[in-house]
C-alpha cells in the first residue's frame, strides 16, 4: 500500500447514495472519493481526464450499460479496479461483472464497512465478493456451514 | 173468263166490261158518246179496238199489280220466315215495316210501330252507334255492317242495313251467346296460356298437318330461344343424334294419329343437353276429327342420374349384404326351418342337411327355453303380431351360445295368410361383451375423471395460492431492492458522522437512528428471504436457524398486531436444518401470521427451535396462548381448504402449504392444542450432516491461472465455498482437491498425474475445448463469449465433488 489515498469514483444514479458513499470513503484515512457520476455514461471520459483507482459502479441505472462502459473502462484502463456495487442479487450480474472486467461485487445491503473494505481489497489485487453476495453463491452451490 | 161489250142506254158509246178478277167486275171500260156527236162506222171501230186496247192493257196492269202483290205477300212471307229481325224506315225514319223477329226485338207490335219514328220510338238509341252507322248509311248511300250493344239491354246485335229509294232497310240479329261464347273462348285460351305459361313442364301443340303452333313459356325459356325460332324449326334444339329418331317417332305417331312417348337429348339455354321426356297425344274434335297432338316434355336428367345413382346405390347396398356375416332363415308357422344360408352354418357348425325341415327350435334353442320360445313363435305368427327386432341366444352344434339380435319380416302365403317369418340375425356376442367392457370401462373412466377433477381442483387452488405468492414475492423483492438503495446512504451518513466529534446526545441521536436502520435492513432481508423462489438454486437446501431467525424476525414482527408479543427462542449452535430459506420463511411466516389471528387480540406467539432426541432433527415450534383447537379442528386442520376464518379471509390452504413444504424435505407436522390454552404447531425439520467434520481439515484447491483477475476470482469464489485455496503452485498430490488451471499443453501432463493419484480429485481447465483434457476427466471451460462460464464450472465441480465425496462408503457423512 502507498501513502497516496485510493481515489475512488463513485458511479450511481441514487444521489443519496453516492453523496452518503462518498462522505463515508472520505472519513477513512487510505481512501478518498474523487468523483460522482449519476450514470454509465461519462464513465470512461471520466478515467481519460481523472486519475482513478477503484470504481464502484451500480448495475440498473438509466443511460449506457454499465457492464458494456465497464468493459470498455476496462480495456482502455485496466490498472482500475471496478466493483460492482448493486440492490441486487442475481447471477446473471455475478457472471456479467466477471466477463465484463469487475473486480468485485458487493450488496448494498451489505453493511458499509464491507464496502470501505472491499475498497481496499481490491485496490490491493483481490477479487471481493462481499457477504450477502458469498452467501448467496454458498446457496446457489448448495453449500452451507462448510463444504 | 171472257170479256163482253155492252151498250149503255142513255148515250150512245161503246162499253168494254173492266177487268173480271175472280168473276168479280172490277170496272168498265166505255167510251162513251155525247148526244149529237156522230162517230164514223170507220172511227167506231178503230174507238173499239181502241177501247179493247185499253181492256187488254188493263188487264195486263191489273195482272202485273196481281203479280206485285203475290210478289210482295211472297217478301213478306220471306222476311217473316227470316230468323234475323227487319224492318224498313222512310226518309224520315218512320217504321214502313217491320217483321215478327222486329216486333219481338223491339217489344212491340207492327199497330204500335209503323209509322211512327225510330228516334222518338227509342230515344236512346240517339248518340250510339246504331245512329251513327244508319245515318252513315242514308248520307253515303252504302250499305253498312257492324256489331253493337244496346244500351238498354245490354245485349248484342249484329246489323246489316241497306240504304235506299225509300229510306233504309235494316236486318239485325241477337249475337249475345255468340260474343259470349267467343269471349269465354277467348278467356278459355287465355286460360290456357295462363296455365300452360306457369306449368312446370314443357307444352307444345301441333295441328293435324304436324305443324307445331304453340310452345309455352317454359319451353322457350329451357331452350333460350324465342317463341318465332321455335315455331320456325324446334328440331334445332334437339341433339344431333337424337333429332332423326325424334321426329320419326313424332310423324309415325301423326300417321297413326295414335299417343307416343319418347326420350332425347334437348339442348337448354346454357348450352348442355338435358334428357328430355316426351309424351304427345293425339286431339280429337267433337266430331272425331283428328286435329293436332298435344304434348308435353320433362327434364328428366336429374331423375335418370338419381335413377342411376339408386341403381349403384342398390348395387353397393346388394354387394355389402352379400358380403355381410349376416344370419339368413326362413321358418314356417310352426318353427320349421325352410332355409337357411352359410353364414347360419359356419357360426353354428351345423350341416345345411342336418337343420333343413327340422325345428328351429329343436336344433338352436336352449332346452330349458325351447317349449316357451316354439309357443311364442307359433303365437306370433298366427296373431301376425312377430315382433320386428329382438335378441336371443341360439346354441352352436358344439354348446356355445351365441347371442344373435333378430330382425324379423312375417311371410305370407299366396292368400295373405301368415306362413311362417324371415329373420335376418347378427351374431352380436362379442359386441355384447364389448359394450360390457366400455360400461365397464366408462364407468372406471368416470371414477378416474372424478378422482382427477378433485386433484386438479386441489392444485388448482395450490396454484393460484402460489401466484399469490409470487406477487408477494416480486413485491416484496422490489421493496427490498427499494429499501436496500435508501438504507446504505443513511447508514454511511451515520458511519460519517460517528467519526465526527459529537455531542453525547447527538450521538445518542445517531445512535437510534442506527438502530433502526439496522432494524430495517433486517426487515429487508427479510423480505428478500420472503422474495426467494423455492425453487431458486441459491435458496439453499440448508438453513442455519440463528442466522436465518435474525433476518426474517422484523418481518414476522411486522406480521403481526403491536399487541401481539413476539418472542424468538432460537439458540445459536444447533445443527442447520435440511430446509430452504424462503420454503421456510414462508411456512413460518403462515404459522406466526395464524397465531396472531387465532389471539384475537393482545397476547404472546413465540417461535422456538430445539433438538430434537436423537440428533436427527430440529424442532421449530410457533406457539401461541390464544384460545386453542376444538379436537375436530385441530383434526382437520391440515385439510386443503379447511379453515375456520370467515370467506375470504383465509384460503384454508396455510397449513396445509406448510405441511406440503415440511412433507417434501422429509420432516413432518404436529399440532398440539387444547382448548383455552393455546395451541403449538411444532415442525420436525430434518438436520443437515456435514460431508466434512466439523473441525476436520477444509479441502484443498489450486488455482493455476495467467489472468490474474480471474485467477483471484476463483480464489475468492473457492474460499467463499470453504475451501483453502492456493494460488499458482503445482497442486499438491496429498492435499488439493481441485486444480483451477489454464488449458496448456504444459499442465496437462501434471493434470493427468493429479487426479491419477485420486479418483476424487477435479481439474478445471480454463480454455478451448480438448479432446487430451477432456480424456483424463477435466472440466474444460471456455469462457470466452460465456459470462458465467467460471462461476457455473466452478459451482458445478464443487457440487460433483461434494457428492462424490458424500457417497462414498468410507466416509459416515452425508451431505444433504
Amino acid at each position: 500500500m502507498t501513502d497516496r489515498p485510493i481515489r475512488v469514483l463513485c458511479v450511481d444514479d441514487n444521489l443519496m447514495l453516492s453523496e452518503a458513499l462518498s462522505l463515508k470513503l472520505d472519513v477513512e484515512d487510505d481512501i478518498r472519493c474523487v468523483g460522482r457520476l449519476p450514470s454509465a455514461d461519462g464513465l470512461v471520459d471520466w478515467l481519460r481526464e481523472h486519475e482513478t483507482d477503484v470504481i464502484l459502479l451500480d448495475v440498473e441505472m438509466p443511460g449506457r450499460d454499465p457492464f458494456e462502459a465497464l468493459r470498455q473502462a476496462v480495456e482502455e484502463h485496466p490498472q482500475v479496479r471496478t466493483i460492482i456495487l448493486s440492490a441486487h442479487l442475481r447471477d446473471e450480474y455475478i457472471d456479467a461483472a466477471v466477463a465484463s472486467g469487475a473486480w468485485g461485487y458487493v450488496c448494498k445491503g451489505d453493511r458499509a464497512d464491507a464496502i470501505v473494505q472491499a475498497v481496499r481489497k481490491v485496490s490491493s489485487g483481490e477479487f471481493v465478493l462481499g457477504p450477502e453476495v458469498a452467501n448467496h453463491c454458498r446457496r446457489s452451490t448448495g453449500v452451507s456451514g462448510g463444504v | 173468263m171472257a170479256p163482253w161489250l155492252a151498250t149503255t142506254p142513255a148515250a150512245g158509246g161503246v162499253t168494254e166490261p173492266a177487268i173480271v178478277a175472280g168473276g168479280v167486275v172490277l170496272g168498265v171500260a166505255a167510251l162513251v158518246l155525247a148526244a149529237g156527236w156522230w162517230v164514223s162506222a170507220r172511227r167506231y171501230r178503230r174507238l173499239a179496238a181502241e177501247a179493247s186496247h185499253l181492256r187488254h192493257c188493263m188487264e195486263d196492269l191489273e195482272k202485273t199489280g196481281e203479280s206485285l202483290r203475290k210478289a210482295r205477300s211472297r217478301q213478306e212471307a220471306i222476311l217473316e220466315s227470316i230468323t234475323d229481325a227487319f224492318c224498313a224506315l222512310d226518309r224520315q225514319w218512320r217504321f214502313t215495316y217491320l217483321n215478327s223477329q222486329a216486333e219481338a226485338l223491339f217489344g212491340m207490335s207492327r199497330g204500335e210501330l209503323l209509322g211512327t219514328v225510330f228516334w222518338e220510338r227509342y230515344p236512346y238509341i240517339l248518340g250510339t252507334v246504331f245512329e251513327e252507322r244508319f245515318r252513315s248509311a242514308v248520307e253515303s248511300g252504302e250499305a253498312v255492317h257492324f256489331e253493337a250493344q244496346s244500351p238498354l239491354t245490354g245485349r248484342w246485335y249484329e246489323v246489316h242495313a241497306y240504304p235506299g229509294e225509300s229510306g233504309l232497310c235494316v236486318y239485325g240479329r241477337d249475337v249475345t251467346f255468340r260474343r259470349r261464347a267467343e269471349e269465354e273462348l277467348r278467356e278459355s285460351e287465355g286460360r290456357f296460356r295462363t296455365i300452360a305459361d306457369a306449368a312446370p313442364v314443357m307444352i307444345w301443340m301441333a295441328e293435324a298437318d304436324g305443324r307445331v303452333n304453340y310452345f309455352n313459356r317454359r319451353w322457350t325459356e329451357f331452350t333460350g330461344r324465342s317463341l318465332q325460332e321455335e315455331l320456325a324449326n324446334w328440331s334445332e334444339s334437339i341433339h344431333a343424334e337424337d333429332r332423326e329418331r325424334k321426329i320419326r317417332t313424332y310423324h309415325e305417331a301423326l300417321g297413326r294419329q295414335a299417343a307416343f312417348s319418347q326420350q332425347f337429348r334437348m339442348r337448354r339455354a346454357d348450352g348442355a343437353y338435358r334428357w328430355v321426356h316426351e309424351t304427345g297425344v293425339p286431339r280429337f274434335s267433337p266430331g272425331g276429327m283428328f286435329l293436332g297432338f298435344a304434348g308435353t316434355a320433362v327434364d328428366v336428367t336429374d331423375l335418370l342420374d338419381a335413377e342411376a345413382a339408386r341403381r349403384e346405390t342398390e348395387r353397393h347396398f346388394r354387394e355389402t349384404l352379400e358380403n355381410l356375416e349376416l344370419i339368413a332363415v326362413m321358418l314356417d308357422a310352426d318353427g320349421t326351418i325352410t332355409f337357411c344360408n352359410d353364414c347360419l352354418l359356419r357360426l353354428t357348425g351345423w350341416r345345411r342337411e342336418e337343420v333343413i325341415g327340422r325345428s328351429w327350435f329343436a336344433v338352436f334353442v336352449h332346452a330349458p327355453d325351447r317349449l316357451e320360445a316354439e309357443q311364442a313363435h307359433r303365437r306370433a305368427v298366427r296373431a301376425e303380431a312377430v315382433p320386428a327386432y329382438y335378441e336371443n341366444s341360439i346354441m352352436t352344434r358344439d354348446g356355445q351360445r351365441l347371442l344373435i339380435a333378430w330382425n324379423n319380416t312375417l311371410l305370407r302365403d299366396a292368400d295373405g295368410r301368415p306362413a311362417g317369418v324371415t329373420s335376418l340375425g347378427v351374431d352380436i356376442t362379442r359386441q355384447r361383451w364389448a359394450e360390457e367392457q366400455l360400461i365397464e370401462h366408462k364407468s372406471r373412466l368416470e371414477q378416474l375423471v372424478a378422482e382427477r377433477t378433485a386433484a386438479l381442483t386441489h392444485t388448482y387452488e395450490q396454484l393460484r395460492l402460489s401466484e399469490r405468492l409470487v406477487s408477494i414475492g416480486t413485491l416484496a423483492a422490489g421493496l427490498g431492492h427499494d429499501m436496500n438503495n435508501l438504507l446504505l446512504p443513511i447508514r454511511m451518513r451515520v458511519d460519517s458522522l460517528e467519526s465526527l466529534p459529537l455531542p453525547t446526545e447527538v450521538r445518542e441521536g445517531l445512535e437510534s437512528i442506527r438502530q433502526s436502520a439496522e432494524y430495517l435492513q433486517q426487515l429487508t432481508n427479510g423480505l428478500r428471504a420472503l422474495a426467494q423462489s423455492p425453487e431458486d438454486p441459491a435458496s439453499s437446501p440448508a438453513t442455519e436457524l440463528a442466522a436465518w431467525w435474525a433476518e426474517i424476525r422484523p418481518m414476522l414482527r411486522a406480521a403481526l398486531r403491536r399487541d401481539v408479543e413476539l418472542v424468538g427462542e432460537i439458540p445459536a449452535g444447533l445443527p442447520p436444518v435440511c430446509a430452504g430459506r424462503a420454503g421456510l420463511t414462508q411456512a413460518v411466516l403462515n404459522l406466526v401470521s395464524n397465531a396472531g389471528d387465532a389471539l384475537g387480540g393482545p397476547g404472546q406467539v413465540r417461535v422456538w427451535a430445539e433438538l430434537a432426541e436423537g440428533g436427527g432433527h430440529v424442532r421449530l415450534g410457533v406457539t401461541d396462548n390464544g384460545p386453542g383447537m376444538t379436537p375436530e379442528v385441530a383434526k382437520r386442520a391440515m385439510e386443503p381448504f379447511f379453515t375456520t376464518k370467515a370467506r375470504g379471509v383465509g384460503t384454508g390452504l396455510g397449513l396445509s402449504l406448510v405441511h406440503g413444504v415440511v412433507k417434501r424435505i422429509g420432516g413432518s407436522v404436529r399440532i398440539d392444542t387444547m382448548l383455552g390454552r393455546g395451541t403449538t404447531i411444532v415442525l420436525e425439520l430434518p438436520i443437515v450432516r456435514l460431508a466434512a467434520s466439523p473441525g476436520g481439515p477444509e479441502p484443498q484447491a489450486v488455482v493455476s491461472l495467467a489472468d490474474p483477475r480471474l485467477a483471484t476470482f476463483a480464489v475468492t469464489f473457492l474460499s467463499t465455498l470453504g475451501f483453502l485455496v492456493r494460488r499458482n503452485g503445482v497442486p499438491d498430490p496429498d492435499g488439493a482437491t481441485l486444480w483451477i488451471t489454464d488449458a496448456t499443453d504444459r499442465s496437462l501432463e501434471a493434470a493427468r498425474r493429479f487426479v491419477e493419484r485420486d479418483s476424487r480429485r477435479r481439474v478445471v481447465a480454463i480454455g478451448p475445448y480438448s479432446e487430451e483434457w477432456a480424456l483424463i476427466g477435466a472440466r474444460v471451460v471456455d469462457t470466452v463469449g460465456r459470462p458465467g462460464a467460471l462461476r457455473e464450472a466452478l459451482s458445478e465441480t464443487v457440487s460433483l465433488w461434494r457428492e462424490t465425496d458424500r457417497d462414498r462408503p468410507s466416509d459416515p457423512s452425508v451431505v444433504c
